[in-house]
């Protein structure tokens, strides 16, 4: 009877809890009054003096080259943490090519910690959702987290919801996808090449051939094992779904899962990729080729498929292959998809015993920009130096620069970066607002069901993708070979599977 | 007749050892090279056995910053000097008494040794073992401790020192000595091949090993030089395969370009290379180690 009664309570608080998440996100959309109308729950917490807050200890986990000198900017931030909320935080960063097994180690081992970094390609979000790792932040949020969810658009928390609750809170950094190309623009000029003629591949072609006949030197197109079908899907009105082989058209209302390697799109570029490799566009070893950084450093690629062109990508870019300047070219419409968000998001551990005060310590860091840059820069003039009030340059040798400021929060309380052109983020804000949003959007494949077949299709894929799409093999054959393999593998399975959740979800959402 | 089969035989072997060389050197030449190569020639011309211009870029760039690789350096000849000298003494000791005839539970606890060679815990049980009862991460002893003791080496030792008769450990209890005393004074300095071979062994676990540092060293300044390698290579790696079309960019010009990594694997793999001529007198007995003796 009493169990009863504390279920039907609990129940109810959290269906209360739950519509004010809706209505505060609700809120957001014209993000002045969401402030507004979410702060008074909000600034009870906010504004608590830390002498009501116990001290406690946080310590997050993220991935990132750990840096020699992490132990004064921690004592740094927790000079202000210390003050605001009483907390003091441990940093904890794990490299990257470690991160996935590190974590599945800390999580398994019941180990205790509170906040993580989690995405679609490292510590896979839906993997640690599934295993119970992250605490449910619907009810939470509201209350701790005013500035996160003034700042955070409704489509991020669709984008993170599994099975309708929210696990971990979306990093605002930019999240639309807009396929397209960089192109070395000096050597464009020198061929009287337009870049903005190119609306699709084909129309690189008078480029790559005056490349290749008259610098030897230099690759026209840049490829490797990777493919690059991966960076051209939007473009070919794709979505993928994870767990791999299924994608819907983005313009499908009736949301069909389709075999994209089955599809006509997919065959086109493999011609395409076929004819460019036998006039020599690419590098002859790109069907093994895995780092690419070496190329481009020496300024090698004239044409670089990047996955996502965004405000400031250029400069990047033009770092990337060693000052030379380049020209973005969009090749589609910016999407929001549900794997561009979830790129990067913080999740709060099962094992935390402070999952409040974790939430509140991000809050802070949504809004405090001296915090956010602290951690994302360092301190100044140890480990930068301020060009400008809103540009910094790193010390060389300072020991601080993790260069990666998207890890921690709302990349838009940074610096800019010597390069960036200031105003970047108020136009990468400008397109996450503006840009479509894909009908998927909120949906989460399951894999488990197909978990087998999802190994098996892989294996066909690790082999056949690099030599089709680096065109080192005729794809009439080969891919009919792959096709078949594929089959056999149970890629139906897998469509069958991905197109019977997205049914179900659709019926559930109402769409 | 005979002379001319062995001539030709020897030719065969001659030739399949050269063969078998070169596949090995080359590869390690290769590496040498290219550290010694300029970064623009790789990208322009490819690898190549020599260097096209011969510089020490890759060099002074890693010494310019060399406190990282003096710590790898020195993390890792500490914990091989000190993991292999614990090792060989507690692997001698247990073999010893797994190798005497007399001693009643010998059986029993080889079977025991032996089976952890077929069956352990697991992972993640061994990981909270270290981490939440031992409470030894972030500390040398992870690095150390849990290769004190491993299975496949208590065996080969064993193997060794059942051929010591038993008559010579009687003879120096007549002769008044105690059971440490025999250990010490007669096993030991009779079973240096053994020994030598083991200890080389170790040595070896203990150099190259990343896998104890990626699971339980957070302090930077307990990296080991393996470590800090693998996780150069890893980290390329990882970024160049997981990064495409995730919304995020990672300026890989921070890493060290392909000269500088090869310049840290000739450094890592120095010190081994000079510790094996050393070893190499008892080695050839040692491999010999549990075969049939004639």
């Amino acid at each position: 009877m009493l169990k009863q009664t504390k279920k039907f309570v609990s129940t109810f608080l959290t269906l209360g809890l739950l519509s004010t998440t809706v209505l505060a996100a609700c809120g957001s959309g014209n993000s002045d009054k969401g402030a507004a109308s979410s702060s008074p729950a909000a600034s009870g917490a906010a504004s608590a003096a830390p002498a009501d807050l116990k001290p406690v200890d946080l310590t997050w986990y993220f991935a990132g080259n750990p840096q020699a000198d992490v132990a004064s900017v921690e004592a740094e931030m927790n000079k202000i943490l210390k003050e605001k909320l009483n907390v003091t935080l441990h940093l904890k960063a794990i490299d990257w090519g470690n991160f996935d097994q590190k974590m599945q180690l800390v999580n398994a081992s019941g180990e205790e910690y509170d906040l993580a970094f989690t995405s679609s390609w490292a510590n896979n979000y839906f993997v640690n959702v599934s295993k119970g790792a992250f605490v449910p932040l619907d009810d939470l949020l509201p209350q701790y987290a005013p500035n996160i969810m003034s700042t955070i658009p409704e489509v991020g928390w669709e984008a993170v919801k599994v099975n309708g609750k929210i696990y971990s809170v979306p990093n605002y950094q930019i999240w639309a996808m807009t396929n397209g190309l960089a192109i070395q623009k000096e050597i464009a000029d020198k061929y009287g090449f337009d870049p903005s003629t190119v609306k699709k591949y084909e129309d690189l072609e008078p480029l790559l051939e005056a490349v290749k006949t008259n610098h030897p030197e230099l690759v026209p197109y840049e490829n490797d094992k990777s493919g690059k079908f991966g960076n051209s899907t939007v473009h070919y009105g794709f979505e993928t779904i994870s767990g791999g082989v299924g994608v819907i058209r983005i313009a499908d209302e009736s949301l069909q899962v389709v075999n994209m390697y089955e599809t006509d799109e997919y065959k086109s570029l493999l011609k395409l990729m076929r004819d460019w490799y036998q006039k020599g566009y690419f590098r002859k070893d790109a069907a093994t080729l895995a780092d690419t950084s070496g190329d481009r450093k020496a300024g090698k690629p004239v044409v670089v498929n990047e996955g996502n062109v965004k405000p400031g990508g250029e400069a990047e870019m033009a770092v990337a292959l060693g000052g030379r300047e380049v020209v973005n070219v969009k090749l589609s419409e910016p999407y929001l998809l549900t794997t561009s968000i979830i790129a990067t998001l913080t999740g709060i551990s099962k094992t935390s015993k402070n999952p409040e005060r974790a939430l509140m310590f991000l809050d802070l860091l949504y809004s405090d920009k001296e915090l956010f840059n602290l951690l994302a820069h360092g301190i100044e003039g140890k480990h930068y130096t301020k060009l400008d009030e809103h540009t910094v340059e790193p010390i060389t040798e300072g020991g601080y620069n993790p260069n990666s400021d998207w890890e921690f929060g709302n990349q838009f309380n940074s610096f800019y970066r010597k390069g960036q052109q200031p105003g970047t983020w108020e136009e990468t804000i400008k397109i996450n607002e503006t840009a479509k949003a894909s009908p998927l959007l909120g949906f989460s494949f399951d894999p488990t069901p197909v978990k087998t077949e999802i190994a098996q299709v892989s294996t066909v894929t690790t082999q056949y993708v690099p030599l089709l799409e680096t065109g080192s093999v005729d794809p009439e054959q080969g891919l009919a070979e792959m096709l078949k393999k594929l089959k056999a593998a149970g890629a139906d399975k897998i469509v069958a599977e991905q197109q019977k959740q997205i049914d179900a979800w659709k019926q559930a959402n109402g769409k | 007749m005979n002379t001319r089969q062995s001539v030709w035989s020897r030719r065969v072997i001659i030739l399949w050892f050269t063969v078998f060389s070169i596949f090995c050197i080359v590869p390690f030449v290769y590496v040498i090279s290219i550290s010694l190569s300029e970064e623009t020639d790789i990208a322009m011309y490819g690898y190549s056995l020599i260097p096209k211009s011969f510089t020490l870029n890759a060099y002074e760039y890693l010494l310019q910053s060399p406190k990282q690789l003096i710590t790898g350096y020195t993390v890792s000849i500490l914990v091989t000097a000190i993991g292999t000298l614990l090792s060989l003494l507690l692997t001698a000791k247990l073999s010893y008494a797994l190798s005497r005839r007399d001693f009643r539970g010998s059986n029993k606890m080889s079977f025991y040794v032996f089976f952890t060679m077929l069956f352990s815990g697991g992972l993640v049980p061994w990981y909270i073992l270290i981490k939440k009862y031992l409470m030894i991460d972030d500390s040398y002893l992870a690095l150390i401790l849990p290769y004190v003791i491993m299975p496949w080496h208590v065996l080969l030792m064993k193997g060794f020192l059942s051929d010591i008769p038993l008559a010579l450990v009687e003879s120096a209890k007549i002769d008044g000595a105690g059971e440490w005393k025999i250990f010490y004074r007669i096993i030991l300095p009779l079973s240096k091949p053994a020994l030598a071979t083991v200890g080389l062994f170790i040595a070896f676990v203990y150099w190259n090993d990343w896998w104890l540092a990626m699971l339980f060293i957070d302090n930077q300044n307990l990296i080991p030089l393996q470590y800090m390698l693998y996780r150069i290579m890893n980290n390329i790696q990882f970024l160049s395969t997981s990064m495409q079309s995730a919304n995020i960019s990672i300026d890989v010009t921070q890493m060290p370009n392909e000269t500088a990594r090869m310049a840290i694997a000739i450094m890592a793999a120095g010190p081994i290379l000079f510790v094996f001529p050393f070893f190499q007198k008892y080695f050839i007995k040692g491999l010999t180690v549990g075969a049939v003796k004639g």
